[in-house]
């Protein structure tokens, strides 16, 4: 089963959408805070994660580098959703793999989980 | 006497009793034209011409020396007048008069000039507004007038004849300010610079001109003074409204920051619930079908469908934020491949539809492509959409040069608009249609007319309502 990690510092958003995922028979876990970020995709291990853009205090582009700089998890796709109109080349800028934009749209989601995730495991 | 014959100078020697000539020297008669012996027996009078009247009152009487200058025309033998400056020069207690005469001519003429301009200049000056002044500073180091003329001299009492003997002190109620006197004092240093003073609410400009005396040092000083004070509150008036202005622009500029960073916020802020919503209205159509009859279901997707077209209007909130506050990056940007890759999009999204679309080549401009992109974004979807109702519908993108100026325009023969209501379609949230003709809230028009204005450019429309509409716009102040 392909495990996401969703991280939004919304309770709300993080519950909805761990449901919308689960749904989807994707195994999910979650985090509020953006410190736990990394700490839990060395715990959990998921196949790819879900990241709010604008998380408080977070400074998103050198989060995704100590990701990135990781021997072990380093290689997990990171997507960032977003609720403005960011410049949709903006998550390159910060080192992502992809943008997708709030409210999800399930069929949306789900070809981007599943179009990161194969890309990841075939490189 | 042969020496005093052939002196240049004209020499006679009038009795102090009868004013008649006793003597005249060779050079006397040559002047006047005469032969010598005539003139002896001839009177001041006759040596005048008759009536002549004296310029100045020769008084042959008896008493002790006395000398004096005055000038004369006397009479030549051909009836002409000619002018003569006499030194005239009794002894004392002499009973003769010793004149001694140059041809006046220059003399007389220059002091005649003089006068006459002097006489001018102060006839003119009376007559003007202002004042024409003249001072010199005395030995008491006090500074005084010599000339003070003008209208305005004469409403504040101080003609030539009203402050003859009185110092700069004096001339004014409570004494000079120090500004005045040390406004004067420079002039008397030799700076000819204008300044205002301010008398009871009334501007006063005055213009000081040294003259420097034969010595280098400044002689007098003369000028004119002018009243400004219409001209001066005019000014102030000016500065002060500029300065509200100012404010008021600064004022405003703070108020559409903060209005433009509250609705990103907002719209922001609003989209987080938003999707909330959408998301679990996506989880009970998955997970709760079974569960729902098909009225619930329906009205969840109700639910999402309003949901989404909430998330579209505060997309578009955020569009126009985002066009208001931007930075604008230039670049070439090609309007005929925007145009296509839209009008693809459109096409991809309601595949049934049939429109007829004419895009001309190769059409740059200069500007921001993320903007312009969103301006042809709005004109062309508006086109797709009001053409949504026509038969055989016709969207056609061009431009035409006019002026040294590129015009761009995006035309279609769909619904069209009022043209009395032109003015309101790029007004945010003004609608020309009910939302259910067509979709949307009336912000579209207003982002594109807020990039056009950011961009230079200006945007207009013409239509008739069933005859389709024409949006205009230019791009930067006129491309060559």
């Amino acid at each position: 089963m392909t495990r996401v990690l969703v991280a939004d510092d919304n309770a709300d958003i993080l519950e909805s959408t761990k449901l919308l995922l689960e749904m989807m028979d994707y195994e999910v876990t979650t985090v509020q805070r953006a410190e736990q970020i990394l700490p839990e995709i060395k715990a959990a291990r998921p196949d790819i994660v879900l990241q709010d853009f604008h998380m408080p205090n977070f400074d998103v582009k050198k989060h995704i580098a100590s990701v990135r700089a990781d021997p072990d998890v380093g290689r997990t796709p990171i997507v960032l959703f977003t609720a403005s109109v960011e410049n949709e080349q903006m998550w390159q800028a910060v080192g992502a793999d992809g943008l997708i934009f709030k409210p999800f749209d399930v069929e949306k989601v789900q070809e981007t989980i599943e179009g990161y995730v194969t890309r990841a495991r075939n490189a | 006497m042969a020496w005093i014959d052939e002196t240049p100078d004209g020499i006679f020697i009038l009795g102090a009793d009868d004013d008649c000539v006793r003597w005249a020297n060779a050079s006397f008669a040559r002047m006047v034209g005469r032969d010598q012996g005539q003139l002896d027996g001839l009177s001041l009078t006759d040596l005048r011409g008759g009536a002549a009247p004296p310029r100045t009152p020769v008084a042959l009487t008896r008493g002790p020396e006395k000398s004096w200058v005055s000038h004369e025309e006397f009479e030549t033998d051909d009836g002409s007048k000619r002018p003569f400056m006499i030194h005239w020069r009794q002894a004392a207690g002499s009973d003769v008069v010793i004149a001694s005469a140059r041809p006046g001519k220059v003399a007389l003429r220059l002091a005649e000039a003089r006068e006459k301009l002097a006489d001018e200049i102060l006839r003119i000056g009376r007559m003007l507004p202002d004042v024409l002044f003249s001072c010199e500073k005395r030995k008491d180091g006090k500074i005084y007038w010599t000339l003070n003329e003008g209208r305005l001299a004469e409403e504040f009492h101080v003609t030539t004849e009203e402050i003859r003997g009185k110092p700069l002190e004096e001339l004014f109620p409570g004494g000079a300010s120090e500004k005045i006197r040390s406004e004067f004092e420079a002039a008397f240093e030799g700076e000819a610079k204008e300044w205002v003073n301010e008398m009871g609410g009334r501007y006063f400009k005055h213009y000081p001109q040294p003259v420097i005396g034969p010595d280098g040092n400044v002689e007098r000083v003369v000028g004119f003074i002018t009243e400004v004070t219409e001209i001066t509150k005019a000014a102030q008036a000016v500065e002060q409204l500029a300065d509200q202005l100012k404010h008021r622009v600064e004022e405003l500029d703070t108020a559409n920051r903060q209005l433009e960073s509250f609705s990103y916020t907002v719209s922001h802020d609003l989209r987080t619930p938003l999707a909330v919503i959408d998301t679990l209205s996506q989880v009970l159509r998955l997970k709760y079908a079974d569960v729902l009859d098909d009225d619930g279901l329906e009205h969840l997707h109700r639910l999402r469908r309003a949901a989404q077209r909430m998330n579209g209007l505060i997309s578009d909130i955020l569009v126009l934020s985002r066009a208001t506050q931007s930075e604008l990056i230039m670049n070439d940007v090609d309007l005929s491949a925007l145009a296509r890759d839209l009008i693809a999009e459109f096409q991809q999204k309601d595949p049934n539809r049939t429109v007829e679309v004419v895009i001309e080549d190769e059409m740059t401009v200069r500007g921001d492509p993320r903007f312009l992109s969103v301006v042809l974004q709005n004109l062309l979807s508006n086109a797709w959409k009001y053409s949504s109702k026509t038969h055989r519908p016709r969207i056609e993108v061009g431009h035409r040069v006019g002026d040294g100026q590129t015009v761009f325009h995006v035309r279609d023969n769909g619904a069209g608009f009022d043209p009395a209501h032109a003015d309101s379609l790029f007004v945010a949230f003004q609608r020309l249609h009910t939302a259910e003709e067509f979709e949307g809230i009336g912000i579209g028009l207003a982002t594109v007319k807020k990039i056009i204005d950011r961009h230079g450019g200006r945007i207009w429309a013409e239509s008739s309502p069933g005859n389709g509409a024409t949006f205009y716009f230019t791009i930067g102040e006129s491309n060559q």
